[in-house]
């Protein structure tokens, strides 16, 4: 389903039928980015909720510049980044961690990444992340954010997000290669 | 440190286009804080369409004939089932009278009843003495008979309560709750 300006126009005006239309085209996908950003599905579903309500209430924000895929993304990042900040869950106690060269030259190997792994899979790793880690490897990988940028949408230092995106790699890679072996072994 | 590895191309790989199931109930919730006028008025309508819908089944007129007639039945059964009778015979001296009237009143406050007694029904007294009223609801009581006049009795007996025993002693309250009360009456003489 193509959103053409006048269903943009037609939700400014508060239509229900646009709104639907609007909601059912794009929420999956952003599902799929709240996902990204929280531990389990409900919770991926209270923001992307809250998330879609402020879509609408500010969509004639949207002057077309840029798609409005990515304009509601920017929306639904925004608000998991508020909704996670307000529970605190990001690890702001954390001590920054001073990186030993060799652990990244670590980080440079390659991980060997089997056919079968899927997205399911690889978001149920995300999903299993500290708070912390989860959020800068998705604003990172995903969103483009330099660490500047992640330094300031999370009130963390830009080591701390340095830090955090390494240990996420890190774990992740772990994580993968535990996989690889159990199924080696079975 | 910035540089990338292949964990990152996995992730952004996998994730291309990457969509889980539509979200469930999320779509409501959302209306219902955009709209939450419309929230009450679709509940309305979602009621009117059922109506409609059970309204144009041919089962309906049958239905409803029948509901109304159990609704009926229950009624009556209600009605008859939690009223009562109150009868007994009416005596002059050791004879039961041969005619008369026998009077109800409903008696509404215990605490002053002479205050608060209404004429509820009267019932006549047959040739045996004997009355019957019938359609009492739970309550309290008095009742009296007056023998018919010009007759004997009304010579030698005067019209009396249940359950005096002198002119100047007072009338008992009979009280009905689950049983029908049966109530012997003698009148007082002259």
């Amino acid at each position: 389903m193509v959103i053409d300006e006048q269903i943009v126009k037609d939700c400014i005006a508060g239509k229900r039928q646009a709104q639907r239309l609007l909601f059912d085209t794009f929420a999956p996908p952003m599902l799929g980015v709240c996902m990204r950003y929280c531990r389990d599905r409900d919770e991926a579903e209270d923001i992307l909720q809250e998330a879609f309500i402020k879509v609408f209430q500010n969509i004639h924000s949207f002057r077309g510049e840029g798609s409005l895929a990515g304009w509601i993304k920017r929306v639904i990042v925004n608000h998991a980044i508020n909704y996670i900040n307000k529970r605190n869950k990001i690890a702001r106690h954390e001590k920054i961690d001073e990186i030993r060269e060799t652990e990244i030259l670590d980080m440079n190997e390659n991980v060997e990444f089997p056919d079968e792994y899927n997205p399911a899979l690889l978001l149920k790793l995300i999903q299993e992340l500290p708070a912390g880690y989860r959020t800068v490897f998705n604003l990172h990988i995903f969103e483009d954010y330099g660490h500047k940028e992640i330094a300031e949408a999370l009130g963390i230092s830009e080591n701390t997000s340095k830090t955090q995106l390494f240990k996420a790699r890190r774990w992740l890679k772990n994580k993968i290669e535990e996989n690889r072996q159990k199924k080696n072994l079975k | 440190m910035e540089e990338k590895d292949n964990i990152e191309d996995i992730y952004r790989k996998a994730f291309t286009g990457f969509e889980p199931p539509p979200p469930g109930q999320a779509w409501e919730k959302v209306k219902a804080e955009l709209h939450p006028a419309e929230l009450d008025k679709s509940k309305f309508s979602s009621l009117k369409e059922r109506f409609s819908v059970f309204s144009r089944s041919p089962n309906l007129y049958p239905l409803l004939a029948t509901a109304a007639m159990v609704l009926l039945l229950i009624m009556i059964w209600f009605s008859y089932s939690h009223k009562h009778n109150i009868s007994g015979h009416a005596y002059a001296g050791e004879t039961r009278i041969s005619r008369g009237t026998a009077f109800l009143f409903q008696v509404y406050d215990k605490a002053k009843p002479y205050d608060t007694v209404i004429l509820i029904q009267t019932a006549p007294v047959d040739n045996n003495g004997y009355y019957r009223f019938s359609g009492i609801i739970h309550g309290n009581y008095f009742l009296r008979v007056n023998p018919l006049p010009g007759t004997d009795i009304t010579k030698n007996f005067m019209p009396s309560f249940y359950n005096q025993d002198s002119a100047s002693s007072e009338a008992v309250i009979i009280k009905v709750d689950n049983d029908d009360p049966t109530v012997d009456i003698h009148l007082l003489p002259k």
